[in-house]
């Protein structure tokens, strides 16, 4: 709700919600105490159609405190997450962080699994298949777009697989290459990629053009 | 054109008032408060097939998971990996349509059923009556039958009324989540999961599903009961909508019945001016639901068959034929057909056309599984560059083939295009994919330049198993540039 000058959206979405659950429970309280005629045969007493009638079939009386319940949880929830115009909560939740913790715990249990490969060099890890299928993912997710999925690039992208080094040959210049970008040509991925993801990501690409040692 | 449209005489609409019909009337409330049933323990043909449905059923639900097929398990739905293996069957999320083709002959079965023989699924099958069943009989072992629970919910509080229901509230516990259990081990291994419960090392959500579905079993089977048929379930109404005046019910021969009354066993029923019912009420003692089946068929009914049961144990007593309640028609009540008479009627359009329609679907459902390829291949173009001029004039287009392997042992595939002369491949022939395995390969096309005319040109792949028997054709397009 960023986007709005002043607060009179939030309020009055707020409002029209806290009404609505404060109808709901005048509602149920009227009709819990409402009474209605019953004929002793069990119907309403009403008749259409000559001889159609409507039986009384009441609610059991659990459901009315189902309903109850549904408000009690509605305010409960109202006052410990986002949803009453931008009022964000007791528990502070959002999305975004919510997104911060699962990139967190996914980086916390992929660690023990990169490390048995950050400690190899390059070309030992383009001969693990764990390591070129870990490689050959992340490729996929940044590098694919640009280089093509088959690593051969097109107008303007290089060919990763052909042999040639526009840039300089070996890790080092693979790792430069990753982390610092080239001015108007390629992003700099330091900030995206985690090192141990950067050093997986070479191994690929080092496997590449040297194809014979490595696993495909 | 134009000329003015006669005046239609005014339609004779017959009026029909909405009449309050002028009765003692009482006022009640809009919700009721829920009167506890207690349905007596019966026995009886009816009763020895809903304890047959209950042990088939139950021997498959719990039994089904710690089956073991090879090296696993039998029957396990691996979200997580996206495999749902069935015996020898290796399902990827691609095959969904099965489940759908399943949904849709469970559905007609339903439509099927319930046309010849009414709620026969509520009264037997359904797993809301087979718990309740199941729950009944262990409520009934530890606090006695219907007057003894009355009696014992009437008493004040003692030791013995505490021992008795937290008894049957522990055993009734212990099977909910026995029950929560076997289901969470349709998804997770069940071995690894009583494993990891007996080192208290179980997942989170493992540890939510079992409670959940455990402690629904438990609320279901052991409060809500008929309350979840007559206030919750679709399946009720809609069956209710299907009957015709053909299909079996629960039926009260009120003819022969009428009028009701209490008599001596040693009376002749000839003399005594009264009908076959000795208006016991046993029939009404015995309803899981609660209903008087004299009044005829009413909505809650679900067709348990119990009050037939009862009834036919008591027309022994009397020596009177059996039979004044059991399954019949409404037709064949009214005309006192005979069993064949009514069974001449089963074959009426209505069911031949369910029949035909769900033979139809069953046939071609097995037909398809029979016939299943093992391999599955999607082809998505690169979409990084649409096509590219390589070494020696070849015109060069990328896709990714992803190959899913629906056997379980390591297979090896051949990869081969077709569709445009001159066409070859330019990356590797074989591929290699794990057990239930699939996998992403990047496939080159080559054709020479000039080959083709400029634009989209329809070709196919066609991937084919090394050493089995299974080949899959998919459709792409190989773009020349202008």
């Amino acid at each position: 709700m960023s986007d709005f000058t002043s607060n009179f959206w939030s309020v009055y979405v707020a409002a029209l919600t806290l009404i609505g659950i404060f109808a709901c429970l005048i509602l149920l309280w009227v009709t819990a105490r409402k009474k209605v005629a019953s004929s002793a045969d069990n119907t309403t007493g009403h008749v259409w159609d000559e001889d159609l009638r409507e039986m009384n079939n009441p609610m059991p009386r659990w459901w009315m405190w189902l309903f109850v319940l549904t408000i009690v949880f509605s305010l409960g929830y109202l006052a410990a997450y986002p949803g009453l115009g931008s009022y964000a909560g007791q528990l502070g939740w959002s999305t975004q962080g919510e997104y911060t913790l699962e990139v967190a715990k996914a980086t916390r249990e992929l660690e023990p699994l990169y490390a048995r490969f950050t400690a190899m060099k390059p070309e030992d890890a383009a001969g693990q298949p764990e390591a070129m299928a870990i490689g050959e993912r992340l490729f996929m997710n940044n590098c694919a777009q640009c280089h093509g999925s088959d690593a051969r690039g097109s107008k303007g992208f290089p060919n990763l697989a052909d042999g040639d080094w526009l840039h300089g040959w070996g890790e080092a210049a693979i790792v430069a290459m990753i982390n610092q970008g080239k001015v108007n040509q390629m992003p700099a991925q330091a900030d995206k990629l985690t090192e141990a993801q950067i050093h997986l990501l070479t191994a690929y690409v080092w496997g590449l053009s040297n194809k014979a040692d490595a696993v495909k | 054109m134009g000329s003015p449209l006669k005046p239609s005489p005014a339609p004779v609409r017959k009026v029909i008032p909405i009449a309050p019909v002028p009765v003692d009337e009482t006022m009640v409330s809009l919700y009721e408060a829920q009167k506890k049933i207690y349905p007596r323990s019966v026995s009886g043909l009816f009763a020895r097939w809903r304890w047959g449905l209950v042990f088939a059923t139950q021997l498959v639900f719990y039994g089904l998971p710690w089956l073991e097929w090879g090296q696993r398990q039998a029957v396990l739905f691996d979200l997580g990996a996206r495999r749902f293996y069935i015996f020898g069957l290796v399902l990827y999320p691609q095959d969904f349509i099965y489940l759908t083709a399943l949904l849709v002959i469970s559905a007609l079965s339903l439509f099927l059923f319930t046309a010849v023989a009414g709620r026969l699924w509520c009264g037997f099958a359904c797993p809301q009556t087979v718990y309740t069943e199941i729950f009944l009989w262990i409520e009934c072992r530890i606090e006695g039958d219907r007057t003894a629970r009355m009696r014992l919910d009437g008493a004040p509080m003692s030791l013995e009324k505490l021992v008795k229901k937290w008894f049957k509230h522990l055993v009734w516990l212990g099977l909910a989540l026995w029950t929560g259990f076997s289901f969470v081990g349709y998804f997770s291994p069940i071995r690894d999961l009583g494993l990891a419960f007996l080192q208290t090392r179980m997942g989170s959500w493992e540890v939510f599903w079992v409670a959940f579905y455990g402690l629904a079993t438990y609320g279901n089977a052991g409060f809500l009961r008929e309350q979840v048929c007559k206030y919750m379930c679709p399946y009720a109404r809609f069956q209710s909508a299907m009957f015709d005046r053909d299909t079996l019910i629960v039926t009260y021969d009120q003819a022969r019945g009428e009028p009701r009354g209490a008599r001596s066993r040693k009376a002749a029923l000839q003399a005594l001016e009264l009908g076959a019912c000795v208006d016991c009420t046993l029939c009404v003692q015995v309803c899981p639901t609660g209903i008087d089946i004299r009044n005829g068929l009413q909505y809650e009914c679900i067709s348990c068959g119990a009050c037939a049961d009862v009834c036919d144990t008591v027309m022994d007593k009397m020596s009177y034929p059996r039979g004044l309640i059991r399954f019949s028609t409404q037709n064949g009540v009214a005309a006192r057909w005979t069993q064949s008479q009514m069974l001449r009627r089963v074959l009426r359009p209505r069911v031949l056309i369910y029949s035909a329609v769900l033979l139809a679907l069953c046939l071609g459902l097995m037909l398809s599984l029979v016939l299943r390829t093992p391999l599955k291949v999607d082809v998505v173009r690169d979409r990084a560059a649409l096509s590219r001029i390589v070494e020696g004039g070849q015109l060069e287009n990328v896709y990714r083939l992803q190959v899913m392997n629906a056997t379980e042992s390591p297979q090896r595939y051949r990869i081969m295009a077709q569709g445009l002369p001159g066409l070859v491949l330019a990356s590797d022939e074989f591929v290699s994919v794990e057990a239930a395995q699939s996998r992403w390969v990047a496939v080159r096309l080559h054709l020479p330049y000039g080959a083709a005319t400029a634009g989209s040109h329809p070709i196919h792949f066609e991937i084919q198993a090394v050493d089995a028997d299974a080949t899959v054709s998919e459709k792409s397009v190989f773009l020349v540039p202008r």
